[in-house]
């Protein structure tokens, strides 16, 4: 039973959940929610069955963190990568930008997140152990740090780069051709891959 | 000249509040959203009309309800520093008071309104400097799951930032100094001396490395080490811009210690003054709006009129008094607030 004035329980339930989406106010939420409504029934049903299988299908790729529905991605598997070269980023929808701007060809890693007292993140809630692992492993030579230019994204390339100094691989960061405050999920290719050229090496 | 008359309680102060919230976004009068809503209001939109530099007209609005949004020609804006300084407003008000008399805060937030209004990038320095302190001071309060490496390397975000700030608010000390003594502002009589003082440890220990930036990051970085202990202990940062004050010394003396009320009223005043002088250099545009609420009611008559004289030089000024002081002479449009509703302008008429 629903109130006047109020959307039924099972609508209320679908604006509910919209509303916990980055950047969508009550409003919003509410429009979607009304659209949704008029979907015919297969669409309704694919969406459902597409959200219930996501985390079932997409998961972090086993050595670099990117997205991927096999055991490693479709980048650590392609041979024709620049093995030695490894760029690191905080998310993997990152890893994307960077893919689109075709400027990059050596290999990722994903932080899963900046160090970030402000929201609880120190070094353990970061892929930071597995890369260390991966620098062992692999003959990387280069990493080129690509986290955001604000405080925690710089001081995240810091603590990044003292914690590998003493392993005999070339350290730089990301260039400001990215403009302070925005992140690589918005920036166009042309400055990525001017950010990813002027690079510079972190003292 | 626009002059806004009317008893206390009429909404003068008010309208003023809402001019500089549409320049700064923040209220002269309180820190508190929730003294900015009416009461069993859930938020208040408000709009107007600048100009920038070039005359061109800018429509700004900012609706605050559960969320705020900002339009500058009605797009929308996402980040407060893109939105601020359209028009650039310095205040004479009843609180300006507290320069003097209050808290070390009071001047440090009149140190850095000031900077920002006068130097675009400062307030990129000086946000990343509160995140990274708050960020430090959060870390040492949690030392079992930050590490030693992590504090060290939020330091060298803190020390970058810090220095700037630094840096900054030394050289505007040095510049309000300059334009106390170059304008002597008329406020003051001739003989009479007033000067500012930054002070700070950070700037007392930065002091030897003579503005090489390496030297300046070592030793700001000695002075964090030196102190770690303690900031541990504290959970706290006992280093940094956000200790320093800015000490107001009137012909020898500090005021706050020896001023009495009507010296600190007019070096307050002066200290204004001393500001739109810089804020006008720096923008090297003399257009600011200036916002006077009643600050002159405690002055004798021969401060009066050389309070009107700096006044009239140039800006465009919103005044709000009870009654239109005789040494202020006919503005050029008088308007009467009365139950929080404004007259229609009685314009000035030329008689010569
Ligand atoms: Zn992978």
């Amino acid at each position: 039973m629903s109130k006047p004035g109020q959307y039924p329980e099972a609508l209320h339930h679908i604006i509910a959940c919209f509303s916990r989406l980055p950047g969508i106010g009550r409003r919003t939420a509410e429009r979607l929610a009304i659209a949704i409504m008029s979907w015919p029934e297969e669409h309704l049903a694919d969406f459902g069955t597409a959200l219930c299988e996501l985390r079932q299908r997409v998961h972090p790729c086993a050595i670099c963190g990117n997205f991927t529905e096999t055991p490693t991605c479709a980048i650590c598997q392609d041979e024709t990568r620049q093995r030695g070269l490894l760029c690191v980023v905080e998310h993997a929808s990152q890893v994307m930008a960077l893919e689109n701007s075709a400027c990059f060809h050596g290999l990722y890693h994903v932080l899963g997140g900046k160090l970030s007292p402000l929201s609880g993140k120190g070094p353990d809630d970061l892929r930071l152990a597995e890369l260390q692992e991966r620098l062992r492993q692999q003959p990387i030579t280069e990493l080129i740090i690509a986290t955001s230019p604000d405080v925690e994204g710089e001081a995240t390339a810091h603590f990044i780069a003292n914690m590998l100094a003493d392993l005999p691989i070339t350290i730089s960061r990301i260039a400001a051709g990215v403009p302070v405050g925005s992140d690589l999920n918005f920036a166009d290719a042309a400055t990525l891959a001017m950010a990813l050229q002027g690079r510079r090496q972190i003292d | 000249m626009n002059c806004f008359i009317g008893r206390n309680g009429q909404g003068k102060t008010n309208l003023l509040e809402a001019v500089y919230y549409l320049s700064l976004l923040r209220s002269f009068r309180t820190s508190r959203l929730a003294d900015l809503i009416s009461w069993k209001k859930n938020g208040f939109v408000l709009s107007g009309q600048a100009r920038d530099s070039a005359g061109r007209p800018v429509d700004l609005a900012v609706s605050q309800g559960l969320e705020r949004k900002l339009l500058i020609n009605h797009n929308p804006v996402y980040r407060a520093s893109d939105f601020i300084n359209q028009f650039v407003c310095v205040t004479f008000i009843p609180q300006d008071l507290e320069l003097i008399q209050g808290d070390a805060l009071l001047r440090r937030r009149f140190m850095d309104i000031a900077i920002s209004q006068s130097s675009p990038g400062f307030l990129r320095h000086l946000q990343a400097y509160g995140n990274a302190l708050k960020s430090r001071n959060a870390m040492l309060r949690n030392l079992d799951k930050y590490p030693r490496t992590m504090i060290t390397a939020y330091d060298c975000q803190m020390i970058r930032e810090g220095i700037a700030v630094e840096l900054a608010r030394k050289e505007f000390a040095r510049d309000i100094n300059q334009s106390l003594e170059e304008k002597s502002v008329s406020l003051l009589t001739a003989e009479r001396r007033l000067e500012v003082r930054y002070l700070s440890r950070l700037s007392n220990l930065l002091q030897c490395s003579d503005d090489d930036p390496d030297q300046l990051e070592a030793t700001y970085r000695q002075g964090l080490e030196k102190s770690y202990e303690r900031d541990c202990r504290y959970g706290y940062t006992a280093i940094g811009p956000h200790r320093a004050d800015l000490s107001c010394i009137l012909d020898g003396n500090l005021l706050n210690r020896y001023g009495s009320q009507g010296e600190c009223r007019i070096a307050s005043l002066a200290l204004r003054f001393a500001c739109l002088d810089i804020i006008r250099r720096r923008r090297g545009d003399d257009d600011v709006t200036l916002i006077v609420d009643d600050v002159f009611g405690e002055l004798d008559a021969f401060h009066r009129r050389h309070f009107f004289a700096e006044l009239t030089h140039g800006s465009q000024v919103l005044l709000a008094c009870t009654a239109i002081p005789p040494e202020l002479g006919r503005p050029d449009r008088l308007y009467n607030v009365s139950a929080g509703t404004l007259s229609s302008p009685q314009e000035k008429h030329e008689e010569e």
